[in-house]
């Protein structure tokens, strides 16, 4: 092998080798409707979900090297997942788009999608906490060291993060 | 530590409705992402590139410095210095000289074609076939308009197996199935050990 071999393996392995691509599209299968359910629990629309998880996987991709195996992928996808979600609903705000607006509300998928839609009500700090909670699994011990908040304050926000979703529940219901 | 209730009935009942990724959603991204991790992104491309050039010229440099120390007192060979190895990027080649360890870096930022040229950019294929099977099954009229403008886009693309298979589906979800049936043929004459076989050849089992 010359040097300029060796140096391209280095440098541009994880494109070549199909191990790594194996390995990738493996955790791809396997995490795919996890990273999906969260970003849609997350706030993002309907319309935007697949090209939201499609970003998430690149940066999979991209962040190869850095990730640990040793440790569950859940919580840095969930990580992941909330940062491309924050951009999206910036994306959103900063570009009002009434047409898709109604196209939302217009959608078959309006019941099937309730439960995003009544978790979009909610304030985004309840929000996390709620889906990490109820819907996760995970402890409020849990919930407070990946969010880098008290166990106590997880448990008040989830109390008020439920109150919340069964008024947008109501709301929404009487909507349709 | 508080415990926590659990979530009340209606809440729990609610949970039990989310919806999952679909098959068609998840191909449809599988197949997006093939594309975009098989091209690096320009940006990060641009700086690793960059950075190779200059590690790769530091590298010459230093290779030639030592070769110069180690052969001045020689007699001067027939043929040039030592063969100037092959970059793996394809840069703009930074001026070297024997006497110069480190290259003089200047500082040019990488400019995104974008900033060059402010023109709307062209859809891609993927970026396309991925809308027109999300599209597909809640409106067909849409995913047949998206693969009709990918057709005239990317009429030789590397998707356009993908694409005819689409078109063939949405015309069956339309309710089109002689114009499917015209299309399913040709495309299993052209493609016969598709992967997309299955799909297409629902266009034979409609209404006649």
């Amino acid at each position: 092998m010359t040097k300029t071999e060796a140096l391209e393996q280095y440098l541009f392995v994880a494109e070549s080798d199909p191990a790594v691509a194996d390995s990738f599209y493996a955790i791809y299968e396997r995490e795919l409707s996890y990273v999906w359910k969260t970003l849609g629990r997350l706030g993002v629309d309907g319309a935007d979900i697949a090209d939201a998880v499609h970003d998430v996987f690149v940066i999979v991709h991209r962040r190869w090297a850095d990730i640990d195996f040793a440790r569950p992928i859940r919580p840095w996808l969930f990580g992941c997942a909330r940062r491309v979600a924050a951009g999206m609903r910036r994306k959103h705000r900063e570009l009002p788009s009434p047409d898709l607006q109604s196209t939302v509300e217009a959608s078959p998928h309006a019941e099937r999608d309730l439960l995003w839609r009544v978790l979009a009500c909610l304030d985004e700090h309840r929000r996390e906490v709620v889906v990490l909670h109820d819907l996760e699994g995970y402890t409020g011990a849990e919930i407070g060291e990946l969010l880098g908040i008290p166990a106590n304050t997880v448990h008040s926000r989830l109390r008020l993060a439920r109150d919340d979703m069964r008024a947008a529940l109501k709301r929404l219901r009487g909507r349709q | 530590m508080t415990e926590v209730e659990p979530p009340t009935d209606d809440l729990r009942a609610l949970f039990a409705t989310e919806r999952d990724v679909s098959a068609i959603e998840r191909a449809a991204i599988r197949n997006k992402l093939a594309v975009s991790i098989a091209a690096p992104a320009p940006a990060a491309a641009a700086i690793a590139t960059s950075k190779l050039v200059w590690i790769a010229a530091a590298a010459i440099a230093t290779a030639a410095g030592i070769w110069w120390l180690t052969h001045r007192d020689k007699p001067a060979p027939s043929v040039a210095p030592p063969p100037t190895p092959v970059l793996v990027a394809p840069a703009p080649e930074p001026t070297i000289t024997t006497t110069v360890t480190e290259p003089t870096v200047v500082e040019q930022e990488p400019v995104a074609p974008e900033a060059a040229a402010p023109v709307k950019q062209q859809p891609s294929q993927a970026d396309l076939l991925a809308k027109a099977w999300q599209a597909v099954d809640r409106d067909p009229t849409r995913a047949l308009a998206l693969v009709e403008l990918d057709a005239k886009l990317h009429a030789k693309g590397a998707l356009a197996e993908e694409r005819d298979a689409l078109h063939v589906h949405a015309l069956v979800v339309l309710g089109n199935y002689n114009k499917a049936r015209g299309l399913a043929t040709t495309f299993l004459a052209r493609y016969p050990k598709s992967v997309h076989r299955a799909r297409v050849e629902r266009a034979f089992k409609g209404p006649r």
